[in-house]
């Protein structure tokens, strides 16, 4: 008994011994790489989910990147964002990071660590992800973070090919286009109505944790960060909580500027669905906010009002 | 609690250790150990079947004792038929009432008539059919005199409910696994190493093939509207690869288990898909099962002795009954007796045991005529499972119709991982294929690998594999049954 069991534990010894300096090497290499250096003549940082992706063509824009990502709750941009800030030391770097209505809902509780999101977003990103991430993720899913904790030892070396770099972003994130728009059969038979108590009472707390965590990482390293919200639809269901949602950015993140280009004057067929832009949608509000850029809106105290002045002329033109 | 979770990963090195400290206190304790081990097991399912559990037990328990101390055949048969009748009884409640009542009035409505029959809203207890079977089995061995009622209770309950083969088998004989009970065992590192191999290579199975499988049989059948025939076809291959591993990675999971209990089990899947015919892929799948049905049903019947159409009506019982056992649905007992469809021909031509050997003993390759037979028994077996997945008759055949109308010009409609997971099982059959001659792959790997460092190598890599490939957590199949 005593011999099998001493051989046991040597094995399993060995094998958790290999796994784990396999992870620790992947991880290093990864890291080693830097693939969140920003290209010298960058500056702006979007950061988000969908929305951020699919409206940000940073082609169209001056010294911008678009770092988006579809269904990424904030415990991952939190991620990158720290990540960005270590490997670019003392750079003069704005993040502009989609707050949209849909950032404080249930949902994204499950795009933190439901199983799919898990093993997407973790694997990832997990070569830099701290404990006390891993903590969250341990906590409330812990079969599935220990498993995509152990199959990252591996998924490391497949991300040093396809994490990209911020040139290049490939997982890390990036715009992409939709080239479709659904939103004549959205508007014939339209989503069910938002309800207002669910939206209070089953709102994301570790969300609006990772969004303050951003903001306290961006302070504390001197990087400018705002808060953009990017064109919703007048239909999208979740404008009929839009009061709540203003009283619950202005008490938990007044202090921090609030670019909203919900109104942004968008006709139907330059929305893929109620909630994002297709293509064409995304061409005229990047080439909008890309002329604002260059017209100094960094440099203004009241970046709303500019963007309110030029609502009147992007309505005109066609 | 699942054989491939954390909860199982804690219970059982705690369950181990416990159990060979308490090997020199006495078998007595030894067999206390595993009797609560198993109802912690299985009151982590569901506490309130526990009682049921229980009750089983110790009407069998007692019954048996009443049998045997019974004077006159007809005092034995009362306490036998009302064993049985209580046993099959629960089994027929919990499983089949809901069947019979809906099937009753959808027979009625056909006529006109409404009949409304109201319904059980009822859980199905995770293992009835199971240790309902080991009871039995153990009663009418004991009528029949092969066996005397066993009289130490604790012994008795850790037959029924031994907790790796609790819920999904293999259904054990009281011949068989009493007599371990009954004696002390020897911890042996031999034992428990391959018992140890055993339970990886169960794991892997169910995790790295099964489940992954899974998720493309379940793709395809949930979908089948619109996909050609080659992907529906695609989608009975994985059913087809998914039940087995899941099954017999699970059997895998419970022999290893107990082999490190110093426990042997019935082994009860022997290389099924490398039969030659029908007959023998029946003699090598779910054999615990199988030869349940023939000792305790066919046989009593009449087997194969009698007129040809005793021997067909024999048949068409005994697999529709096995069909039927698997649940309370025309698909499962469509199954059954496409199987019988497929087993008659066999039995009349009296070529039923005309492959009692492993296929190709002592070659690397089998034969062409080897080969053949394989493959139209495997197609035959893949054609059948569609009866066994589909949720009604009308799915079954709906499905069945598309594979042979629908194109076969295109590729199926599937995604890069699914070529990968295809890979990895072929690579799998030809671990199992040169493995054949042993009760599992990796039987004794330690007479076949001589090197130390190889052997701990190949473990790692299946350790990894598992690690890796894990997909969705999927239930045991036959945990509904």
């Amino acid at each position: 008994m005593k011999a099998f069991l001493t051989r046991l534990m040597i094995f399993v010894l060995a094998t958790a011994s290999s796994l784990v300096a396999l992870a620790y090497l992947g991880g290093i290499i990864l890291k080693y790489r830097e693939p969140f250096r920003m290209p010298e003549d960058k500056r702006y940082v979007f950061l988000g989910h969908s929305h951020t992706e699919y409206t940000y063509d940073v082609s169209l824009m001056d010294s911008a990147v678009n770092l988006g990502s579809s269904g990424e709750a904030y415990l991952y941009t939190y991620v990158k964002v720290a990540e960005l800030i270590k490997e670019n030391p003392g750079r003069r770097m704005t993040l502009l990071l989609e707050f949209s209505n849909n950032n404080l809902g249930s949902n994204m509780d499950n795009w933190t660590w439901g199983d799919v999101y898990i093993q997407d977003r973790f694997r990832r990103f997990h070569a830099f992800t701290d404990m006390s991430e891993r903590k969250v993720l341990y906590t409330h899913n812990l079969r599935r973070a220990v498993l995509t904790d152990l199959q990252s030892t591996f998924y490391n070396y497949y991300n040093l090919y396809k994490l990209g770099d911020l040139s290049n972003p490939g997982l890390i994130g990036g715009f992409d286009h939709l080239d479709w728009t659904r939103v004549d059969s959205l508007l014939q038979h339209p989503p069910p109505r938002a309800s207002r108590e669910a939206y209070i009472r089953d709102m994301s707390q570790v969300n609006m944790t990772y969004l303050k965590k951003i903001i306290r990482c961006c302070r504390d390293n001197g990087v400018e960060i705002l808060l953009i919200r990017g064109p919703l639809h007048k239909a999208y269901p979740l404008r009929e909580v839009e009061d709540i949602f203003q009283d619950t950015r202005k008490k938990e993140f007044g202090d921090v500027e609030f670019l909203d280009l919900q109104d942004f004057p968008l006709q139907d067929g330059e929305f893929a669905d109620l909630e994002h832009t297709n293509g064409k949608g995304a061409e005229k509000v990047s080439r909008a906010f890309g002329q604002l850029l260059h017209e100094g809106l960094m440099a203004r105290n009241d970046k709303q009002t500019l963007i309110n002045e030029k609502m009147g002329a992007w309505k005109a033109q066609p | 609690m699942l054989f491939n979770s954390l909860s199982f990963a804690l219970f059982f090195p705690v369950v181990f250790a416990l159990y060979w400290m308490l090997n020199e206190k006495g078998l007595r304790m030894q067999n206390m150990l595993l009797l609560l081990a198993s109802f912690f097991f299985y009151g982590s399912w569901d506490y309130r079947f526990m009682f049921l559990l229980l009750f089983s037990i110790g009407l069998d328990y007692y019954s048996g004792i009443r049998i045997h101390e019974a004077v006159g055949r007809r005092h034995k048969l009362i306490w036998l038929w009302t064993s049985i009748g209580i046993n099959l009884g629960f089994l027929a409640i919990f499983k089949y009432y809901n069947f019979f009542a809906q099937s009753t009035a959808d027979l009625l409505s056909l006529f006109g008539m409404r009949a409304d029959i109201a319904l059980l809203d009822i859980i199905l207890p995770v293992g009835i059919s199971f240790y309902t079977f080991h009871g039995v089995s153990y009663i009418i061995d004991i009528y029949n005199d092969r066996i005397v009622p066993e009289r130490n209770f604790v012994n008795y309950a850790v037959f029924v409910s031994f907790f790796p083969l609790l819920v999904a088998g293999p259904i054990e004989r009281a011949t068989h696994l009493l007599p371990q009970l009954q004696r002390k065992r020897e911890f042996s590192s031999e034992a428990a190493t391959d018992g140890l191999r055993r339970l990886l290579w169960g794991l892997f199975k169910k995790v790295v093939i099964a489940d992954n499988c899974a998720d493309y049989a379940n793709q395809i059948f949930n979908n089948p509207a619109g996909q050609n025939g080659v992907t529906l076809f695609m989608g009975a291959l994985f059913f087809t690869f998914q039940i087995y591993c899941d099954f017999s990675g699970y059997s895998d999971i419970a022999l290893g288990t107990a082999k490190m209990l110093g426990i042997d089990l019935l082994q009860n899947f022997n290389y099924p898909y490398f039969s030659r015919d029908i007959a023998e892929f029946w003699r090598r799948w779910h054999i615990s099962l199988s030869s349940w049905f023939r000792d305790y049903l066919y046989i009593p019947l009449g087997g194969s002795r009698g007129s040809r159409w005793k021997k067909i009506r024999n048949t068409f019982i005994i697999f529709i009954v096995s069909g039927f056992w698997h649940g309370a649905n025309w698909t499962f007992i469509a199954w059954g007796a496409l199987n019988a469809c497929y087993f008659i021909p066999l039995l009349l031509a009296e070529k039923n045991r005309n492959n009692l050997d492993t296929v190709a003993r002592g070659r690397y390759l089998p034969n062409f005529r080897e080969a053949a037979s394989m493959l139209l028994t495997f197609l035959l077996t893949v054609l059948a499972w569609v009866f066994f997945r589909a949720a009604t008759m009308h799915d079954a055949f709906t499905y069945l119709g598309g594979v042979f109308t629908r194109s076969w010009s295109h590729p199926p409609d599937l995604d890069g991982k699914a070529a990968v997971i295809l890979t990895l099982t072929g690579l799998f059959f030809l671990v199992e294929w040169i493995g054949r001659e042993h009760p599992f792959a990796l039987h004794r790997l330690d007479h076949r690998v001589r090197s130390q460092a190889l052997r701990w190598s190949i473990y790692a890599s299946i350790i990894t594999m598992i690690i890796l490939l894990t997909g969705k957590e999927q239930q045991f199949i036959y945990f509904q049954f």
